[in-house]
């Protein structure tokens, strides 16, 4: 489909516009939000608690490069930990407190570590059920009411019920117009660039939630409005882009998502802990006032991480997705040295195989990689698609 | 050529099952298994032969009893309760480090997109089951005790056998307590009703109560055996206590382990009485070593090293001797405690705690934690473990190396540092 | 009298000839290693009885040490490189607490107490943080490794160099330049990756002062002044560095007879 000059020098200033998250995400950024802040690490977490005992709840991004933590840990071991300890040993988060989870060996070892030589912030391990039976979930809504005690201890004031219903209520908010967001990238590749929507997946996890999600509303409104008034059937670059998944585990390279950005690719879906597994599935808020149970239940059943015990249903989940977005091609990126994801890889090829859809395969250290190699290995997997 | 050689060299040229199957039908018949036993100059060692043979033989073989695949720390009680034979696929892949297969086990992981950072135990197992050398399992029961790796190792064993349906994972949980308690036994006896109505054999409960005693028994001889070598210095030629992790796991609730544990005491005895008859024979130079982690199956020199330097491993953590007493009358209540009393369990400290406490009780010199390569539960916590060590004054020597594959160290390496230590020691 | 100390590194060999009474060196050799080991040895240490006049009469004992340590067949004894490093650093700064030496494909960090060594790290079995690192580093800039020092010394900007695999280091830098960066500054980089590996060694042992640097690439001013930075302390440098093993094995032949 051929445009003149005119619309698509609109479309540009348009997009512009919209990619530019700092100008629609000023309040966020620049918050006033003066409670203290909390820090957390994997998706298992319920920010819900957090938030109900009067802090805000801080995803812990790392991003500090590796010199001090080094002595910690092991070469081989997983490099979001060790960044994240780098920045936590520098005091930079400046945290109330940090919540683990038993998410993995790295992780139980992390707090370990943490608990041993971090001495100011006190630090909290969540256990996480394997399993997601009645008995994981009654099992986990008893371990949530002893992370609820460890909340209520941080600045000595008890967590009512009534403060952990709104606290669903607003982290519910934040989740349905993530989705919502996630809906309208994929929709309009050409409109909002993979850098934006990652940074905006990021922003929603460091942020207040209440300042976050009013700037989310009016950002998804813009792109509506302008989408309708503009930009409909603009999306000739897209119309025979293959759609990508990106399956991963806690990947947040921004040189990677503005690389991926430039190539013409429609990243139709993923199965990430900074995306869609943070995301998906609302807390049903019914007649049942047993919010930690109703918690306890979501978490366990949304997306799963590969550390759950049923690879067979995460394959599954995988499959589902595939068939229903017209997946073509699978990158498969891990950081390195983490195992559950690893383990995954084998018998997710096999499944990928007898789908029909190539994968590319990449293992990465964090916030490291060498850009020039990377560029080569995807660019030669969107010609072969 | 003596019989073991015999034995490594046409595991190598047939690594296949039927070969496997033929060779354990030989050796396992008596004259034969007690000449293969008598090749062993140690009585402790010659009985995990025999034994190890024995059930490496009921797995291989078909007869009525079912195969369980099984990972390290379950609870084997509830196996031979249910009359599952037992299969540790972590510790063949120690012995396919000890014949010489496990560049073709782990070539065969590699090109099945096992990633080389993967632990080598289970790479090297899935190896094996990509080739097809290992028994076909009836059932799979693996936990997340101590690491990852095998709950996600072992799932895919189950679906290369087809029998996902018959996969088992025993969620334990992180902190001993009551709820963990109520949690784990409600998943041990879900999970034994379950693979009793499969199999159709009958869970009695006098049986169950006949392995718990055996348990028992096996446990208190093994704590005999520890009490005893905190003062032993001169072991059996050979005797190394971290080639005994299939007897302590996969056969407790066995009256082979009762057996094999009875006799290790009364060999252990009698160099004890020999030692202390003759005391102007006591070594006072020697150093104390405190063993972490496991060892290389391969071929290696890291014994004869300390060996020649004048070092004796005293104590290795992983005997050390973790749960309370069963009781009988609540097998399934006893068994989650057991899991839960595990020092890999949970926080650091319940290691560390396991680890100082030998330290005094075996007035180690030093301890040496054997850091196998991706491993992330026991090298994570190297750092911590080292200066918890340091602030007794024990030096500690983290070594690097590979279990499984000899291709990931080199042996060169490992004697300077070796010699570094023990310099360290002795200065 | 004399005794001898001999450090047979994978890259060069080393003997030091000391004199019992004065602990006086009378005189050292460095030379390359080459293939064959036990004969590298054995002509360092012809060359460095000529050179301080000597006839092999007069060596009481001889002490090696290094990784060709073993094979050498006149030696009384052979200790390790970290008992060898420490004492030969100990005679050179008595109160010294920690020494950093880095050599052809080894590094270590050894900490002492009381002029002994009480704990010592080796690198992994990765070249990362080695000599051999800055080798191969070179050979691919195609730049004389001599001129690094200067080059950082002069040179405010870096480049960071992520990959740690020397592999994937060299192929990194090969990508560097073909995309035109200013080589000046991808040096700088490459200094400070290599500084930063030992640091969080050092880190693994933890620093105590004084601190000494020994080996090969304790002669290169610029990974001496990343390190100094790094760790905010004052580095030691021997004005011989890469003979430190050598004299070490020298000092501890003393107590053999």
């Amino acid at each position: 489909m051929l445009h003149d000059s005119k619309s698509r020098d609109d479309l540009d200033i348009l997009k512009n516009k919209i990619n530019d998250i700092s100008a629609f995400f000023e309040k966020t950024l620049f918050s006033t939000d003066k409670r203290p802040l909390v820090g957390w690490f994997c998706t298992y977490t319920p920010e819900e608690l957090i938030v109900a005992g009067g802090f805000i709840p801080v995803r812990i991004f790392g991003r500090k490069k590796i010199i001090k933590s080094e002595s910690y840990f092991p070469i081989n071991f997983c490099p979001y930990i060790k960044s994240s300890w780098e920045s936590l040993l520098s005091g930079a988060d400046n945290l109330k407190a940090v919540i683990f989870t038993n998410s993995c060996d790295g992780m139980r070892r992390f707090f370990d570590t943490a608990n041993k030589y971090l001495k100011d912030t006190p630090s909290y391990l969540l256990d996480v059920p394997h399993l997601r039976g009645v008995d994981s979930i009654d099992f986990f809504a008893n371990n949530l009411n002893n992370m609820k005690r460890f909340i209520e201890n941080l600045n000595g004031k008890k967590i009512s019920n009534k403060e952990i219903k709104n606290a669903i209520i607003l982290i519910n908010k934040k989740r349905k117009l993530l989705k919502k967001y996630s809906q309208i990238s994929t929709k309009l590749p050409e409109l909002i660039s993979i850098s934006s929507y990652f940074k905006v997946m990021e922003l929603s996890m460091i942020s207040a939630p209440e300042i976050f999600t009013d700037d989310l509303e009016r950002y998804i409104k813009f792109i509506r409005e302008a989408d309708t008034e503009n930009m409909t059937n603009l999306q000739p670059n897209y119309e025979n882009t293959p759609g990508i998944m990106i399956i991963g585990n806690f990947i947040t390279e921004e040189k990677l998502w503005g690389m991926l950005s430039t190539m013409n690719l429609k990243l139709a879906s993923d199965d990430l802990c900074i995306s869609s597994r943070y995301f998906e599935k609302q807390i049903e808020l019914g007649d049942d006032s047993d919010f930690l149970n109703l918690t306890a239940e979501r978490y366990l059943n949304k997306p799963q991480c590969m550390r759950m015990a049923d690879l067979g249903l995460k394959l599954k989940e995988i499959e589902n997705n595939i068939i229903k977005n017209n997946i073509e091609g699978v990158i498969f990126i891990s950081l390195k040295f983490c195992d559950t994801m690893l383990y995954s890889f084998p018998l997710l090829k096999q499944k990928l195989n007898d789908l029909g859809i190539p994968a590319l395969y990449l293992e990465i250290e964090y916030n490291n990689f060498s850009e020039g190699q990377l560029k080569t290995r995807v660019q030669a997997f969107l010609e072969m698609l | 050529m003596g019989i073991k050689d015999k034995l490594k060299t046409g595991v190598q040229r047939n690594l296949n099952q039927k070969y496997i199957r033929r060779l354990l039908d030989i050796i396992a018949k008596k004259p034969v298994l007690f000449a293969y036993g008598s090749t062993f100059s140690s009585l402790s060692d010659k009985y995990l032969n025999i034994f190890t043979i024995k059930s490496l033989r009921n797995a291989y073989t078909d007869n009525n009893h079912p195969v369980g695949y099984g990972s390290l720390f379950l609870p084997y009680e509830m196996f031979h309760a249910l009359g599952i034979t037992p299969f540790l696929p972590e510790v063949m892949a120690g012995f396919t480090a000890g014949l010489g297969l496990a560049t073709q086990t782990l070539k065969e992981a590699s090109s099945n997109w096992y990633s080389q950072d993967l632990c080598t135990f289970h790479r090297s197992a899935s190896g094996a089951v990509e080739l097809d050398v290992f028994p076909k399992p009836d059932f799979v029961i693996t936990t997340n005790l101590a690491c990852d790796a095998a709950q996600k190792s072992f799932y895919i064993h189950s679906v290369k056998y087809n029998i996902e349906k018959n996969f088992y994972l025993i969620d334990v949980p992180y902190e001993y307590s009551k709820e963990s308690i109520l949690y784990l036994t409600g998943q041990i006896k879900n999970i034994c009703m379950d693979i009793s109505s499969k199999s159709g054999i009958k869970l009695a409960t006098s049986k169950f109560k006949e392995v718990i005693s055996l348990s028992n028994e096996f446990r208190k001889w093994a704590i005999k055996v520890n009490n005893l070598r905190k003062t032993l210095t001169n072991y059996p030629p050979y005797y190394n206590g971290l080639n005994f992790i299939l007897p302590f796991h996969g056969l407790a609730g066995t009256r082979e382990a009762v057996i094999l544990y009875n006799q290790m005491y009364k060999e252990l005895k009698k160099y004890l009485d020999k030692e202390e008859k003759e005391k102007s024979g006591k070594n006072k130079s020697l150093k104390r070593i405190l063993w972490l982690h496991l060892k290389p199956y391969y071929k290696n020199e890291i014994f004869n090293i300390l060996e020649r330097e004048n070092c004796r491993v005293v104590f290795e953590e992983i005997n050390y001797i973790y749960w309370p007493e069963l009781d009988p009358e609540r097998p399934f209540e006893s068994l989650a405690k057991k899991m839960l009393s595990h020092f890999l369990a949970g926080r650091i400290d319940n290691r560390i705690n396991v680890i100082l406490k030998a330290a005094r009780d075996y007035k180690i010199d030093g301890a040496i934690l054997f850091s196998h390569w991706g491993c992330r539960q026991s090298n994570g916590g190297a750092r911590i473990i080292k200066d918890s060590l340091n602030k007794l004054n024990i030096p500690t020597l983290v070594l690097d190396g590979d279990c499984v594959d000899q291709n990931n160290s080199s042996q060169g390496q490992v004697k300077t540092r070796l010699q570094g230590f023990v310099e360290i020691l002795n200065s | 009298m004399y005794t001898c100390g001999i450090d047979v590194g994978s890259v060069s060999t080393k003997v030091v000839i000391l004199g019992k009474k004065d602990n006086k060196i009378a005189s050292y050799v460095i030379a390359s290693t080459g293939s064959n080991s036990k004969n590298a040895a054995i002509k360092a240490l012809d060359d460095s009885l000529k050179k301080a006049g000597l006839t092999d009469n007069e060596i009481e004992a001889t002490v090696t040490t290094g990784y060709g340590r073993i094979n050498i067949p006149f030696a009384d004894q052979n200790i390790t490189e970290i008992s060898c490093h420490a004492r030969g650093a100990i005679s050179l700064f008595p109160d010294l607490k920690t020494v950093i030496d880095i050599g052809g494909q080894d590094s270590k960090v050894i900490k002492l107490k009381d002029g002994k060594p009480i704990d010592f790290l080796m690198n992994d079995k990765c070249a990362a943080g080695t000599g051999r690192f800055l080798e191969v580093m070179a050979r691919a800039m195609e730049i004389n490794i001599e001129q690094f020092a200067p080059i950082f010394i002069k040179t405010n900007d870096k480049v960071d160099i992520t990959s740690t695999c020397t592999v994937f280091a060299e192929s990194e830098i090969v990508s560097l330049i073909g995309q035109g960066i200013d080589k000046n500054k991808i040096i700088k980089g490459l200094i400070y990756s290599i500084a930063d590996k030992i640091t969080s060694m050092v880190g693994r042992v933890g620093l105590d002062e004084p601190v000494c640097m020994t080996g090969g690439v304790a002669k290169n001013l610029g990974v001496v002044k990343a390190l100094e930075e790094n760790l905010g302390i004052k580095i030691n440098i021997p004005d011989e560095p890469q003979i430190t093993g050598a004299l070490g094995a020298a000092y501890l032949a003393q107590n053999l007879h």
